[in-house]
């Protein structure tokens, strides 16, 4: 692909220089990129025979990774072609969770069949693949900012912490009886919060994690931040704040300060149709000035809220079926 | 070049190929007879050649041989020409297509380790990096680009149509099937008139998706005037390439899936204000004790329970005294519960009222006719001096029908007609004038004719020294009420012009008796 190709403008005047990407995905099939700040979706693609279990931008934000049954696929952001660019495969289950290095060199992948794979992104010859096993499928996998650590949560509620250089591993089990959904860490490394099909949020202080030393965590608080399944957390880019995602149709923001609530971003019963039995809200992005959060939901609506008036700003509708994921960058390259 | 020696082939291939494909007949004529012929002498021919050969032969003529005497095969029920490719063509290219695909898109299956990598690479690849000068250099309070969008994007009033976005196909193209139509929007004015909106939707979309979303689109791009907030107020019509409205055609079906209309350009129009509700005519019984009943025609629900009391006072003035004691309404199923005279006929859920004085009952009426049923024929000849009005079929000289109201009383015969709301064609030719008959010119009137319930009947009367007649037709029951009632009335008043046309219709019988024997 020659880089003028990249430049050029979309199919309908819309650039795909455009600073801002928002795709979501879900159950319909298909990956919908919109104009976050005018709601007019732009571009759709279409990711065949299965759901979209988890989306991300690579960080030279030249493609978006769909994970789905089986499949890793890698999507051009640049131009208009429908079909992927790259299929990674070889895997034998729903591949649940996907994210990259900072700097491109690896993408790592986890997902039912209780791997947590890393891919090598630079070489074809894949001389650097690495794979984690642990003994139950994998909901969640995060990466230290560090680079050379991850965390990966599994259903029976255990969270390894997989240094990557040394393949030492820890874990730890906060709940045996419930399932770890997300885990997220801050942008720089002093918190690491988890949530799991309790609603229940537990916060541990980080330490250590640079050169040698293995990452220390300290249990710090424990929070019922939902009364049903919490889906996802995720730390804001400032790291003043936690967003929460739940079953309960619901968004808890929270504090960092305290870990107090700060506010529930929740849709007002004026505006609730019949599929508010539906709405579970799947997955979440922060904007990177800690503003905004855009919220995937089942009732087939992505959200942008403004946190600090806790309010709607935009809505993006087209997905047929529930968007259960998303991805989000408004940092262009400087 | 092919070189051909049966001519049995080479006719049998002629027929196939001209006759069956020739719409005009030519070839019929030129072929056909001389082909039998022909025909004939080929099988002459044939039958004097040994017989291993015939044998031989024998599956080659099953085939061709028999003339088929039917025209009716066509170049298309063979499919001429064009063979249809096998399904292993098909899916030969089907196949082709997807490697093509997939050359465009890399495949990187997972490999377990093979080898170990060593401590310099994997240094290289999993070293961890040292956050702690990030966390003493503090980022700046910065606006991120999506604030700055969102701030400059103007504020997108709610789109009240924001549930048929997801019919949009503008982005789609390509992944999913759409359609591209060209909507001309008849509300606007000027520029924005003559030139169409382009509005892209997916194939799935009904009729009334479609009118969501060109709703949606007109109100993001903040055209004007402002939409009714409800896609039932629109429609789609045919229209031409210069937005000129083809309103020859109905509207298209709003509940329809959209793809299959094949148009490329549309108008959207606002639909004409329940017109049907207006042209229908309603009317509203008011039952008086002791004097029948009126019928009076309203135009609307909405009109309130006083002004209809005010009508039927109106109607039946001279036998009800308006100025005297007050009158109400009370509903004919509920006796001695008047009705609220502010409230709407709509609130009522009834057409049928009654008319009472106040502070006195209906009841004893009622009574009254229960006791005395075996003189109902009697009261029927009392009562038919009554004034009474029915809704019918009036034809007129030129075999039209119109809806006149037809008033019945001892006194006269009115004919009143109903506006009609119907094309202006009919309103010119049936037009008819409201005229009245004095009762004492009223000849006759009987039933003429009788089918599936409707029946038709003859009003004649005296004009200057000859009769006339109105034809009639009305359902069943009300023919023969209005029938029953005129007769009722002539043997009542026994006036000398229906004398005079019992004798002409006598003698008129007696006449034709004549010239028959």
């Amino acid at each position: 692909m020659s880089k003028d190709k990249r430049s050029t403008m979309g199919s309908n005047g819309v650039t795909n220089t455009d600073p801002v990407i928002l795709a979501t995905a879900g159950y319909d099939h298909t990956i919908r990129f919109w104009q976050a700040h005018s709601g007019i979706c732009h571009r759709t693609v279409q990711h065949p025979d299965s759901q979209v279990n988890s989306l991300e931008i690579t960080p030279d934000r030249q493609m978006i990774a769909a994970a789905g049954y089986q499949h890793i696929r890698m999507y051009d952001l640049n131009s208009n072609n429908p079909n992927p660019v790259v299929n990674y495969d070889g895997i034998s289950k729903n591949v649940t969770a996907v994210g990259f290095h900072e700097d491109g060199k690896w993408m790592y992948t986890g997902g039912e069949d209780s791997c947590a794979r890393i891919w090598d992104l630079r070489s074809r010859n894949l001389q650097c693949q690495r794979i984690f096993q642990v003994n139950a499928p994998i909901n969640c996998v995060t990466l230290h900012p560090n680079q050379g650590e991850l965390i990966v949560g599994d259903q029976t509620g255990a969270i390894h912490v997989w240094d990557l250089k040394t393949d030492h591993n820890e874990q730890l089990i906060p709940d045996p009886d419930a399932s770890i959904q997300s885990v997220s860490i801050d942008a720089d490394a002093s918190y690491m919060a988890a949530v799991n099909n309790k609603g229940m949020c537990y916060v541990w202080t980080l330490s250590g994690g640079s050169g040698e030393e293995h990452t220390q965590l300290l249990p710090k608080t424990k929070i019922q931040a939902h009364k049903r399944y919490a889906l996802k957390c995720k730390f804001s880019p400032d790291s003043t704040l936690l967003a929460t995602t739940s079953a309960d149709q619901s968004v808890n923001i929270w504090r960092t300060t305290d870990f107090s609530l700060k506010c529930n971003l929740a849709l007002k019963n004026s505006t609730l149709t019949e599929q508010v039995q539906k709405r579970w809200v799947w997955d979440c992005a922060w904007s990177s000035d800690s503003q905004y959060l855009v919220t995937a939901s089942s009732d087939n609506m992505a959200r942008l809220w403004a946190v600090e008036q806790a309010e709607v700003k935009r809505e993006y509708s087209g997905h047929q079926k529930a968007v259960i994921c998303l991805a989000f960058n408004d940092c262009p390259p400087t | 070049m092919a070189f051909i020696e049966d001519p049995a082939f080479v006719l049998s291939y002629l027929r196939q190929a001209f006759i069956t494909s020739d719409d005009t007949g030519m070839s019929e004529m030129v072929l056909v007879d001389e082909d039998i012929e022909h025909w004939d002498s080929i099988k002459q021919e044939r039958e004097g050649t040994p017989k291993t050969r015939s044998t031989s032969e024998k599956p080659q003529n099953l085939e061709y041989g028999d003339i088929s005497q039917s025209f009716d095969i066509t170049a298309s029920s063979l499919d001429w020409g064009i063979r249809r490719r096998t399904n292993t063509a098909q899916r030969l290219e089907k196949l082709k297509k997807e490697r093509q695909n997939q050359v465009r898109c890399r495949n990187v299956q997972w490999k377990e380790k093979s080898v170990d990598l060593s401590s310099e690479e994997m240094a290289g690849m999993f070293e961890k990096k040292d956050l702690s000068e990030k966390k003493s250099a503090a980022v700046p309070q910065h606006t991120s680009v999506l604030a700055e969008q969102l701030e400059q994007s103007p504020v997108l009033t709610n789109n009240p149509f924001i549930e048929f976005s997801k019919f949009d196909g503008k982005g789609h193209v390509g992944s999913t099937a759409t359609k591209r139509v060209d909507i001309f929007l008849t509300m606007t004015t000027g520029k924005e008139r003559n030139f169409p909106l382009t509005v892209v939707v997916l194939a799935t979309a009904r009729v009334q998706d479609l009118i969501g979303l060109i709703c949606w689109q007109y109100t993001n791009e903040a055209k004007e005037p402002k939409l009714i907030e409800n896609v039932e107020a629109y429609c789609l019509h045919i229209a031409e390439d210069d937005g000129e409205v083809d309103t020859d055609f109905p509207a298209l079906d709003a509940k329809e899936p959209f793809a299959k209309f094949g148009f490329t350009t549309l108008a959207l129009v606002e639909k004409p204000k329940d017109k049907e509700q207006q042209s229908e005519i309603m009317l509203v019984t008011v039952n008086v004790p002791h004097s029948g009943f009126s019928r009076i025609q309203v135009e609307s629900l909405g009109l309130t329970m006083k002004e209809i009391l005010h009508r039927a006072l109106k109607r039946r003035k001279g036998r009800v005294d308006p100025s005297g004691p007050d009158y109400v309404l009370e509903k004919q199923s509920q006796p001695g519960v008047c009705v609220d005279l502010d409230s709407t006929l709509d609130s009522m859920n009834t057409m049928e009222f009654c008319l009472v004085r106040q502070h006195s009952t209906r009841g004893e009426v009622e009574e009254e006719t229960e006791v005395n049923r075996n003189m109902s024929e009697m009261e029927a000849s009392l009562s038919s001096l009554h004034y009474k009005s029915y809704r019918v079929n009036m034809f007129t000289k030129l075999r039209t029908s119109t809806i006149i109201q037809l008033g019945v009383s001892g006194e006269k015969i009115e004919i009143d007609p109903l506006t009609q709301h119907k094309s202006t064609a009919a309103k010119f030719l049936s037009k008819q004038k409201p005229v009245s008959y004095d009762a004492d010119l009223v000849a006759a009137c009987e039933v003429t004719d009788d089918k599936h319930g409707r029946e038709t009947f003859r009003l004649t009367y005296q004009s200057g020294s000859d009769f006339k007649h109105h034809d009639f037709e009305a359902s069943s029951s009300v023919a023969t009420e209005v029938v029953t009632k005129i007769n009722h009335i002539l043997e009542l008043r026994a006036s000398p012009v229906r004398a005079d046309y019992l004798a002409f219709k006598e003698r008129k019988a007696s006449k034709k008796h004549g010239l028959l024997s």
